[in-house]
């Protein structure tokens, strides 16, 4: 077989957001200062390049149908649940335990685990009193929830 | 009109046999690559070049059966790991094609680039994850026969890969699939 090589997108923001996509599947995405250079080659790639640019504008746009993996069962029912909160929408890490039966530092964790941010919108669950961590950074996390519309 | 159709078939599963179902009805011959066909004996591909032949030919006899005994060509590949040579590799070890059938991404552009005509087949990505629900399946002891031809079970069992599965898995000392 042809070697493998992952493509990579890259969106511009105030920080980049890279996305890197193997065979069809999103395996791992991450904000950074560098200049990332694209290697697209799927049309799956550019369709979701130009979703993701979208994004960044601001638009609404719903990533729940782009394949992902998740690193264990747990993290993956979890992050299943957050996938389903819509854009603009923030929902509590206490909220989410109680649906899944585990403790909100577990779901902290799970989101911790979350390889793929903004395709799987970990930064839309937050503290009850606050807005929580971010692996990306808190500061990230705010600027995507201000992207969003979200008040916090 | 001859087609050309690659897989690693680690091992042969359905998702090959409907492609290649596909394809026999719609093409007068077929050549399969065995793509990777230097590996062996490792967990992602634990099934030799040789053994691999053996599981696409008697598989698709039943194919060759329905489409009035088309021809086919089972061609193993070595890989070449410098992408841009790939296609002419490939072309200077098979019989002349006119139309690739894949869904690997990277493979349709390879091609595509090269001037062939590439079609996609139905099946899409399960190909890819197939395999390794099957290898995962035959590590950790759960049914795997429902998701490949009889005849590849018959392959498997006579070639003890299974066994031979397990024990790579056992002595990898990386991630535990079960």
């Amino acid at each position: 077989m042809p070697t493998q090589i992952p493509e990579r997108v890259c969106v511009e923001w105030h920080l980049n957001f890279v996305a890197e996509i193997r065979n069809g599947v999103v395996e791992r995405s991450y904000f950074t200062e560098r200049d990332v250079e694209e290697t697209i080659f799927s049309e799956f790639s550019e369709e979701l390049v130009k979703r993701l640019r979208r994004y960044f504008k601001g638009r609404e746009v719903d990533f729940r149908d782009v394949p992902v993996t998740y690193p264990t069962d747990f993290s993956g029912r979890v992050l299943e649940i957050v996938r389903g909160i819509s854009f603009g929408k923030v929902r509590s890490y206490f909220d989410i335990a109680n649906e899944v039966k585990t403790s909100p530092r577990a779901v902290g964790v799970a989101m911790k685990m979350n390889r793929v941010p903004v395709i799987v919108p970990c930064h839309r669950v937050v503290a009850r009193n606050g807005i929580g961590g971010y692996s990306c950074g808190v500061g990230v996390k705010r600027m995507l929830l201000e992207l969003e519309g979200v008040k916090m | 009109m001859r087609a050309f159709f690659i897989g690693r078939f680690q091992p042969y599963h359905l998702g090959h046999h409907e492609v290649l179902r596909e394809i026999f009805e719609e093409v007068d011959e077929i050549v399969i690559g065995i793509g990777s066909a230097q590996e062996s004996h490792t967990i992602e591909n634990p099934f030799t070049a040789g053994e691999r032949v053996m599981m696409v030919d008697r598989a698709i006899e039943d194919l060759k059966r329905e489409t009035d005994f088309r021809k086919a060509y089972i061609i193993p590949l070595e890989d070449v790991y410098r992408n841009s040579l790939w296609v002419s590799h490939v072309t200077s070890l098979c019989p002349y094609f006119d139309v690739v059938y894949s869904n690997n991404p990277l493979v349709i552009r390879l091609f595509r680039e090269a001037g062939f005509e590439v079609k996609k087949t139905k099946m899409i990505n399960r190909i890819y994850y197939q395999g390794t629900e099957i290898r995962r399946r035959m590590i950790c002891n759960e049914k795997w026969e429902d998701l490949v031809p009889e005849s590849v079970v018959q392959v498997i069992k006579e070639i003890d890969g299974v066994k031979r599965l397990r024990d790579i898995a056992n002595t990898d000392t990386g991630k535990s699939v079960c």
